[in-house]
């Protein structure tokens, strides 16, 4: 009985993705990327809509109808000087780019960049990008991802080119809108590619001006030899938008790639992580936090592969949650045949400060070659009794003692982010919300 | 300043204080001792407000007041200080900025100036040194990874930096090398003064050739069996517990 239900349920979906998709296909679709368009459409028709137990989404309830329920957002649609300044982080204000609902905004983005050296480029004409992103679709399998590349009708390039070091932070700004009876969705498709020996900080924000926002971006950064990116993502959601992000990195011989990733939670955000160490050498740095309250949920779903000898990976994860907070780490870190030398350590933590409160952690290891040295662990707990009494001793009452605790539990990784605006932002955005 | 009478207290269902009756006044240092699992570490947590201690009887009164009514937080800024046995660690939490805000939440109570980073820094600089602690233990987390002696000594510094009135040393000189002792008994000593008192759970007198108590107890079975002067502490180690076991 259930099965059928379920069934039915994943059929339904399948349906009305169908259904948007050939209205699509009739008006809005851009030819430029039709065959992705179609192709995608395929995978998602013979992969079929995945339910409540698929491995991918143990965690997130696919049931949601509003993840299938959309509209697509319009565009362009415009956002007022004064806000989209307001988004800027200090230091970006001559190296930011606006994606509104996925399109490039020309007149609010600013980006200049000596000697052409860093440059920002559509995709459509560009016939070698465009086969990148139809591979990638290929081997894609999660439906998000297969749904942005469905309904893609922009895709933009941001090149680094060889050797380029910068000290400030390139600031991408992905805002989707939504404000019609359905959700809107918006499908970003941004291609990050950072040349031999570059040394680079990027920094995205995703954020959600209506409540009706329902974004899947997908971005893709390939990282060249030798090549260094402080990578930054915070998701600042409202209250009933959604967001599923998929980030694919790929990372040549000695390319390290040091991540923190925020999120605000909202009605349902999910980050997909899809990372390779291809080369030799090759390092990541993986941190994720979250504080949430009410009902907003955060999800991070993390793959990342050892492909080559010698390879580091770091991942650490925290959340805070109050009220009737969900979160949820799903994290496998797979060593594949002839990855010697791996090295790779996951930790999560979770702190529930309520006991409607819910964290799953999932790490996983999967080990196909000799020689590695890779460990995880989990735990989810409450405050600690006797650092709140050690510090009520020390004159803070209940209320400080708890924020000290709790802030400091989730500035062990915000305190990472290396672009000071951005980690004030950060703070800001998150600590807050440990104030009663 | 600070009067017991006949206290009794448990954990978890089992009694462990049994009629503890123990008078302090300004100016008094007051030495207890007594076997392992006597009752010490207990006496300290619940005169201090651990909520995992109950009370069944008596009454405790701190400068006036009814000392078991008030949160530990309150009891804190009354002046009441307890030095730890095994001070806890605070990950993430930065030593000198977590006793910068412990002393400006005090300071502010008492209607005093709060102090800013900067001359903060400059008071604790001066303490620090004077127990000779490097200044590489301000940016450290509190008390995390510590040595047990670095452990104490943090102690004895927030103990400086709060100027309680009443100060419990649960086993201060448990943990610290010859020198640190008597850098730690000497910063304990200046700190003493007539406006206020001091309780030092010990099980080795040598502390109390430094710091010299006007009154020496002996806690056994949770219940003060014997109290005396100094010569009560030089007994016991001399001849052990056995002295009150006889007399028993
Ligand atoms: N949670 C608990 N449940 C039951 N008994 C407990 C609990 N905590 C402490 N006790 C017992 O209470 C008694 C007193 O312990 P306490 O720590 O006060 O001793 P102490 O005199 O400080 O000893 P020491 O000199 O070793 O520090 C001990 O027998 C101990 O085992
Ligand atoms: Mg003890």
């Amino acid at each position: 009985m259930q099965t059928t239900n379920i069934t039915k349920g994943s059929q339904a979906h399948l349906e009305r993705i169908k259904e948007r998709f050939d209205g699509f296909m009739k008006s809005g679709a851009n030819p430029a990327f039709r065959e992705i368009n179609e192709l995608a459409s395929g995978l998602i028709k013979t992969a079929g809509y995945p339910h409540r137990t698929h491995e991918m989404f143990t965690f997130v309830n696919t049931a949601d109808p509003s993840l299938t329920f959309f509209d697509i957002a319009e565009q362009p649609i415009s956002l007022d000087d004064d806000t989209a300044r307001s988004l800027v982080y200090r230091g970006c204000e001559n190296s930011v780019l606006f994606f509104i609902n996925g399109s490039l905004d020309r007149r609010l983005s600013s980006f200049y960049s000596k000697d052409g050296k860093i440059s920002i480029s559509p995709v459509e004409q560009n016939q070698a990008a465009k086969r990148e992103i139809l591979e990638r679709t290929k081997s894609e399998k999660d439906i998000f991802a297969l749904l942005n590349a469905a309904f893609m009708k922009e895709a933009f390039l941001l090149d680094v080119n060889d050797g380029v070091s910068t000290e400030g932070f390139i600031q991408l700004i992905f805002a989707a809108s939504g404000s019609g009876e359905s959700p809107a969705l918006s499908t970003p498709h941004i291609l990050i590619r950072i040349g031999e020996g570059a040394d680079i900080g990027i920094i995205v924000r995703f954020i959600s001006l209506d409540e009706r926002a329902f974004s899947i971006p997908a971005l893709s950064i390939s990282a060249g030899e030798g090549s260094k990116i402080k990578y930054i993502c915070v998701h600042e959601g409202c209250e009933d938008s959604r967001h599923l992000i998929k980030t694919f990195v790929s990372l040549s011989k000695d390319a390290h790639f040091t991540c923190i990733t925020a999120s605000n939670g909202s009605a349902l955000v999910r980050h997909n992580y899809e990372i390779h160490l291809h080369g030799e050498g090759a390092e990541t740095d993986f941190n994720a936090v979250s504080i949430l309250k009410e009902k907003e949920q955060a999800h991070n779903y993390v793959r990342l592969h050892h492909e080559a000898m010698g390879c580091i990976s770091r991942l650490r994860f925290r959340n805070i949650l109050k009220d009737k907070a969900r979160a949820s780490v799903d994290s496998t870190v797979v060593v594949h045949p002839g990855a010697k030398l791996s090295d790779s350590n996951q930790i999560m933590k979770s702190l529930m400060l309520s006991p409607d409160a819910k964290a799953d952690s999932k790490p996983n290891l999967m080990i196909y070659a000799d020689d590695v040295k890779c460990t995880h662990g989990s735990a989810v707990g409450q405050i600690d009794p006797e650092q709140l009494f050690y510090l009520k001793t020390r004159c803070f009452s209940q209320d400080m003692a708890q924020r000290i605790l709790t802030t400091s539990f989730a500035d062990e990784i915000i305190g990472k982010i290396p672009f000071a605006p951005a980690r004030d932002g950060v703070r800001k955005m998150l600590l807050g919300k440990l104030e009663r | 300043m600070l009067e017991i009478k006949d206290l009794y207290a448990g954990i978890e269902g089992n009694e462990i204080l049994k009629g503890i009756s123990l008078s302090v006044n300004k100016g008094e240092i007051h030495a207890v001792m007594g076997p392992n699992g006597s009752g010490k570490s207990t006496l300290s947590n619940v005169l201090a407000g651990h909520p995992s201690y109950t009370v069944n009887k008596g009454t405790v009164v701190f400068e006036g007041d009814d000392l078991l009514a008030l949160p530990p937080e309150e009891r804190a800024l009354k002046g009441l200080f307890l030095a730890y046995q095994y001070p806890v660690e605070i990950p993430g939490v930065g030593n000198a900025e977590f006793m910068r805000m412990a002393y400006n939440v005090k300071a502010k109570k008492e209607g005093r100036e709060e102090l800013d980073p900067l001359d903060f820094d400059e008071l604790l600089s001066d303490k620090m040194e004077i127990l000779g602690m490097d200044a590489k233990y301000k940016e450290r987390a509190v008390n995390e990874g510590f040595s047990g002696g670095e452990k104490k000594k943090n102690e004895i510094l927030q103990m400086a930096l709060l100027e309680p009135k009443l100060t419990i040393l649960d086993e201060i000189d448990s943990g610290l090398d010859i020198d640190a002792l008597r850098i730690v008994a000497e910063s304990i000593q200046k700190l003493g003064s007539d406006k206020n008192a001091l309780i030092i759970i010990t099980h080795f007198p040598r502390i109390l050739k430094y710091i010299k108590p006007h009154y020496v107890h002996v806690i056994s079975s949770g219940r003060i069996i014997k109290s005396g002067g100094i010569d009560l502490a030089m007994e016991l180690e001399s001849r052990g517990y056995d002295i009150i076991k006889e007399k028993n």
